[in-house]
């Protein structure tokens, strides 16, 4: 394996360290704890916005913890759910008053753990909320979780919960729109190749030189079926169309895109990608509000990425456009 | 059986029984999960044992939910959360009597498995779980004490019934956690967690006898 690493067991620290030093006017970390929190703190009397998951999917979330979005996020290690105590921990410092949202995503053992969090923070009064991606068509009851999987549309669910709980609405009122979001949202990724994790220093499963796995998991978990590589628009379009029957999204629909890159993938592929879900929904009479085109939430090295579609009302596209302030920046 | 004395030496023998223990529960786990529970286990209890000297000095109660309390973070995912709300739920009513004793205790241990099946989402007997061993377990404890049998006599008739129970998930299908995703394939395997529950039985009545 080759990665920049000195150690498995020191990489998430210094990876969240190395963010920390990077962007000391936005946020800090809390010392002795996983938990990146806001610089400052959000005004009292508004709904604090927390997620968590495991680490590998940077950006997802530490990088979304700022102004305008997160208030705090607790990185599990590697692949692996959060602790419940950073996640308390990190709810006793962004309460503000108004409660605490956890948006995470559907998988087992985050909500074993956002679950004790929850009843960690009730003893001392705070009141929370779990909202549950499960954007993920591909499959259903698969290795990591019943139901669906929360995979990269979840960022979506992030944004959209975040600018809401800036007006100063009700705990209730952020449920209720981000629950809205999640039912709007719909994505299906592919992998063309597996991921290593710094742990296991080899490819967490086998996919040979010309297979690619349709609706694999953010984990390298089994997708729908393993094919043998084929033409980009070919793919894409088989995605896209999964994605469009799925909800379905009509003729007509306003929606925002994003074509996610699993970690492993140019960028130059991810454009190419999305040439196509344009022609895909001009041809279906969707229209394309915004384009999110990049790495959002990746699987550490995986070649790949999953094109989500969300459905938009007036609202929704003005909570998408809300300025944040995050460590994430071209320029 | 009440003294804080007795409560750190179960504790410690059950640390100790689960890491002797750690590559059979692995095996099990291997066989139809992901092969982590072993090592979690171990580490689980590692931690609590490094931290002894710390919780020894704790009442009963809070020792419990502390060590509750490591063991959600030091596991981890789902396996930490369960058997660390176990713990907590377990301390949490000890440390609302005025006094431990057994009938307490029975109490204390339906509140751990109250907890145990919120947070595995409504988990039954026959889902092939912890559960399987747990209920059976605290079920055959709590008639024998009002049987009015001794407590040492009780704990053994819960390691016997955890046993049953274990062995009872050999040839169910599971229905939760990662072992269900295999369906009729993980018929004819036991369940690691059902086995670290016998392991514990075991360690205590050990302990009492």
């Amino acid at each position: 394996m080759k990665k920049i690493i000195n150690t498995p067991e020191k990489i998430v620290d210094e990876m969240l360290a190395g963010l920390a030093a990077a962007n000391p006017d936005m946020i800090h970390l809390v010392p002795g704890k996983r938990i990146v929190v806001r610089k400052e703190a959000k005004e009292k009397g508004k709904v604090a916005v927390l997620t968590g998951s495991g680490s590998g999917h940077e950006p997802d979330q530490a990088w979304y913890v700022g102004r305008g979005m997160l208030d705090a996020a607790c990185p599990g290690p590697v692949f692996a759910a959060p602790p419940a105590d950073a996640i308390y921990e990190a709810t006793k410092l962004v309460d503000q008053g108004a409660g605490v949202v956890y948006l995470i995503k559907n998988y087992t053992g985050d909500r074993a753990q956002f679950g004790m969090a929850a009843e960690m923070a009730d003893m001392d009064g705070i009141k929370t909320s779990i909202v549950i991606a499960d954007d993920d068509v591909a499959v259903k009851d698969s290795t990591w979780t019943a139901g669906r999987r929360g995979v990269a549309g979840a960022i979506f669910i992030d944004k959209i919960a975040c600018a809401k709980a800036e007006k100063g609405v009700s705990l209730e009122d952020v449920v209720e729109i981000a629950k809205k979001a999640n039912s709007n949202i719909r994505t299906m990724g592919f992998a063309l190749t597996s991921c290593t994790t710094p742990a296991k220093g080899s490819p967490t499963f086998e996919l040979g030189e010309d297979e690619m796995e349709i609706g694999v998991g953010l984990h390298g978990e089994p997708g729908r079926e393993r094919v043998k590589i084929k033409p980009a628009d070919e793919i894409i379009e088989y995605c896209t169309n999964c994605v469009i029957e799925d909800l379905p999204f009509k003729s007509g629909d306003e929606v925002a895109v994003m074509v996610n890159g699993l970690g492993g993938t140019p960028l130059m592929e991810l454009y190419v990608a999305y040439n196509k879900v344009a022609a895909i929904l001009a041809e279906a009479g969707i229209k394309v509000f915004k384009t999110y085109i990049g790495e959002y939430c990746t699987s550490l090295d995986m070649a790949g990425c999953s094109i989500s579609l969300f459905k938009l009302d007036e609202e929704m596209k003005e909570l998408l456009e809300y300025p944040v302030e995050i460590p994430l920046r071209i320029f | 059986m009440t003294s804080n004395n007795t409560a750190v030496q179960i504790i410690e023998n059950i640390a100790t029984t689960l890491m002797e223990g750690e590559e059979e529960i692995t095996n099990l786990d291997a066989a139809i999960a992901d092969g982590d529970c072993g090592a979690g286990i171990k580490h689980g209890f590692q931690c609590v044992l490094d931290k002894m000297d710390e919780l020894k000095n704790l009442r009963t109660g809070d020792m419990f939910k502390k060590i509750g309390m490591i063991l959600v973070s030091s596991i981890g995912g789902t396996s930490g959360a369960i058997f660390g709300t176990g713990f907590m739920k377990f301390g949490a009513n000890i440390t609302k009597a005025e006094e431990v004793t057994p009938a307490v205790i029975g109490e204390a241990l339906d509140a751990a498995l109250a907890g145990v099946v919120l947070r595995g989402e409504g988990t039954k007997v026959g889902d092939k779980t912890l559960v399987d061993a747990l209920e059976p377990a605290i079920d055959a404890f709590k008639l024998s004490l009002s049987e009015g049998d001794d407590v040492n006599v009780s704990v053994e008739k819960a390691y016997l019934a955890a046993k049953q129970g274990s062995d009872n998930t050999i040839d169910l299908i599971a229905r939760k956690g990662r072992a269900s995703y295999l369906g009729e394939r993980s018929r004819g395997h036991r369940d690691a967690g059902s086995y670290v529950i016998v392991l514990m039985t075991q360690a205590i009545m050990n302990t009492v006898k």
